[in-house]
């Protein structure tokens, strides 16, 4: 989403930019009492005093912008995967903090239960806000391969120092059958 | 950034949904005050506006050129990365210290950052450092990204960074009063996350 919105303030920036040039050329050139360019005033100037505000194409119009602006709304305000979590501090008394980057934490986990015998094609999701983490892993295997997990993630989250509390939940999801 | 824009989008879905919702109460003739059957641009408008004569074009192009430069502005910062101001160079010696130091020595602040880059580089499992350093020489403050190599146990990297820090600190003379550290732990790929 966070490349997404660059991309889209982008475009934004750009619109703006031609719209606000336009503005600017259009206002000085007909303050100068030259000719309009790059476009001719009757061009908009006619059809917007001529429709009515009850025209379908006003009412129409009006719904795709609110629809839109709802989207736009939906998307912003749900909640986004954070960049990066905090992990434990080391025993240091000067002013610093560590972090990890929560992708390359779920692909640790990840890959250690894959490499686990039995086990396979592993989602891991991983969430939560500074030193709150919580971690969901699903991987494709026995229901009696979940101590192995257990074992296995606890293993990753000590070796990358996630925080004391971590709220792991294991959901195992049934093997492929082999032909 | 990421919050700038997420704020932007906000407002922007917000002004989008009040318009529509505007436009299409007008539109069915729901809002009492507002005749239906007038058109975009009524009459009370475009007299007002000849009233104005060359002044309302004036105002046009003063709006456009405030909207352009507005735009300008949000097109670079969504291009360039906003990095704080890199610390200056460091001056040891000088006229308060010519009897004890004679001479003055200039360490450019590029040396500086390359110095603690290189010792974290040192790491077996240090793949890959960025180190910045930005403030000033009272308030200097560093951000560092460590990409680590598969199988890095974090908690003895932070020692070795801790260790690092205080070499820093004794070869320099710049006490950091804060020091961010970003790791990212690369496994060997292909896996699903979500």
């Amino acid at each position: 989403m966070r490349v997404v919105n660059r991309l889209a303030a982008l475009l934004l920036g750009l619109v703006l930019l031609a719209g606000g040039l336009l503005a600017l050329v259009e206002g000085v050139l007909a303050a100068a009492g030259r000719r309009p360019w790059p476009v001719d005033f009757a061009r908009w100037y006619g059809p917007l005093t001529r429709t009515p505000l009850s025209s379908s194409v006003v009412l129409g119009v009006s719904i795709g912008i609110g629809v839109l602006g709802i989207l736009v709304l939906l998307l912003e305000l749900r909640p986004w995967a954070p960049v990066r979590l905090g992990i434990r501090r080391a025993d240091d008394p000067r002013p610093l903090t560590w972090w990890v980057l929560r992708r390359s934490v779920e692909r640790q986990v990840s890959a250690a239960c894959d490499g686990v015998p039995g086990l396979s094609e592993t989602h891991t999701r991983l969430r939560g806000r500074d030193q709150r983490w919580r971690l969901v892993v699903r991987p494709r295997g026995r229901n009696d391969a979940r101590p192995d997990v257990d074992r296995t993630v606890a293993a990753v989250l000590d070796r990358v120092a996630a925080p004391g509390a971590v709220r792991v939940r294991v959901a195992l999801r049934r093997p492929k059958r082999v032909a | 950034m990421d919050g700038f824009n997420r704020g932007l989008f906000i407002v922007l879905g917000v002004l989008l949904v009040v318009i529509g919702a505007a436009g299409t109460l007008v539109s069915l003739g729901r809002v009492p005050r507002v005749d239906a059957a007038t058109t975009l641009l009524p009459p009370i408008v475009r007299n007002r506006w000849h009233d104005w004569g060359t002044a309302a074009w004036l105002v046009v192009a003063a709006a456009g050129l405030v909207l352009a430069v507005l735009a300008f502005l949000l097109i670079r910062a969504q291009l360039l990365p906003r990095a704080g101001q890199q610390i200056s160079d460091l001056l040891f010696g000088g006229p308060d210290d010519e009897e004890t130091h004679p001479g003055r020595t200039r360490v450019r602040s590029a040396a500086v950052v390359h110095s603690i880059e290189r010792d974290l580089a040192r790491h077996p499992k240090v793949r890959r450092v960025r180190v910045d350093i930005s403030g000033d020489r009272a308030d200097p403050r560093i951000h560092a990204r460590l990409e680590l190599s598969d199988e890095c146990d974090v908690t003895r990297l932070q020692s070795y960074v801790t260790e690092s820090l205080t070499r820093f600190t004794t070869t320099t003379g710049l006490d950091p009063t804060r020091m961010q550290v970003v790791l990212s732990l690369t496994g060997r790929g292909g896996h699903r996350v979500h």
